[in-house]
């Protein structure tokens, strides 16, 4: 999330955090792992508009996903480095099937549609 | 290789309409329509992650076959032993112990491809509970990986 909020800034976007209260995942309730605030971000670079939510950890090919919110629909960032590795993010959605790197100029494209 | 493709871009298909309707409502503002075109996304992708994943089931075994077809003729015993047991003799062998046969178990691509597995089966007897990270993703890594099986 710092860098996403990063990288929106140096492009002269505007970044509002807030939280989704009472996040939790099924996995984790079952283990009476209380739910948890989560981080969100709604962004906003020129006139288009997106929202940056944190899905959750435990998916089907990843160790986690990350959504991103945009007028072109939900491009989703996933974290595919093996379990406690540096993460290593991609990026796919419409558009990005080839899934690549994630990078700063890359989630503006996305950002901007 | 070519019916996983076929899958794939049928899922594209698909998906670029709904990606379409998510597109609209976020531009809309209208959470309520969002969170109902993203359930039924995630929905989506779990269908076509199980048809996905049997594609590649039939790619290992088929590769398998040729493996254990291959060695049983040899009359060479040095070729044929273990291959011609009664593990591999019919095609009921366990999936995991085909695909050891055509994929080294001491990779990466192997426990990946038995993570999957266990997801699979997970979904396909109804499991709703780990959602698909991507299913372009999960789409090019069994393409990937179809293509390091050895017969």
């Amino acid at each position: 999330m710092a860098d996403l909020t990063q990288w929106v800034c140096e492009a002269g976007g505007q970044v509002s955090p807030s939280t989704i209260p009472g996040k939790s995942e099924e996995l984790l309730a079952e283990y009476d792992v209380s739910p948890t605030d989560m981080p969100k971000l709604d962004i906003r670079v020129g006139n288009v508009f997106a929202k940056v939510e944190p899905f959750g950890l435990w998916v089907i090919g990843g160790n986690g996903r990350v959504d991103v919110k945009t007028r072109r629909g939900v491009f989703k960032l996933v974290d595919i480095a093996l379990p406690f590795t540096q993460a290593h993010w991609r990026v796919a959605g419409p558009g990005l099937r080839d899934a690549p790197p994630l990078s700063a100029a890359l989630f503006l494209q996305v950002l901007r549609g | 290789m070519q019916n996983l493709l076929r899958v794939k871009t049928s899922y594209e298909a698909v998906d670029d309409l709904i990606q379409r309707e998510i597109g609209n409502a976020v531009t809309a503002n209208d959470t309520t329509t969002e969170l109902a075109w993203a359930q039924r996304k995630d929905l989506n992708d779990y269908a076509f992650f199980v048809v996905l994943f049997a594609q590649f089931e039939r790619i290992a075994k088929e590769k398998f076959r040729q493996a254990r077809d291959t060695r049983t003729a040899n009359v060479d015993w040095r070729q044929r032993r273990g291959w011609d047991g009664p593990l591999f003799s019919s095609d009921r062998a366990p999936f995991p112990d085909q695909l050891a046969a055509v994929l080294d178990r001491q990779t990466d691509e192997y426990r990946r491809i038995m993570r999957y597995y266990e997801d699979r089966n997970h979904v396909a007897h109804g499991g709703l509970t780990n959602q698909v990270a991507s299913i372009d993703l999960l789409a090019s890594d069994l393409q990937m990986i179809a293509a390091l099986l050895r017969a």
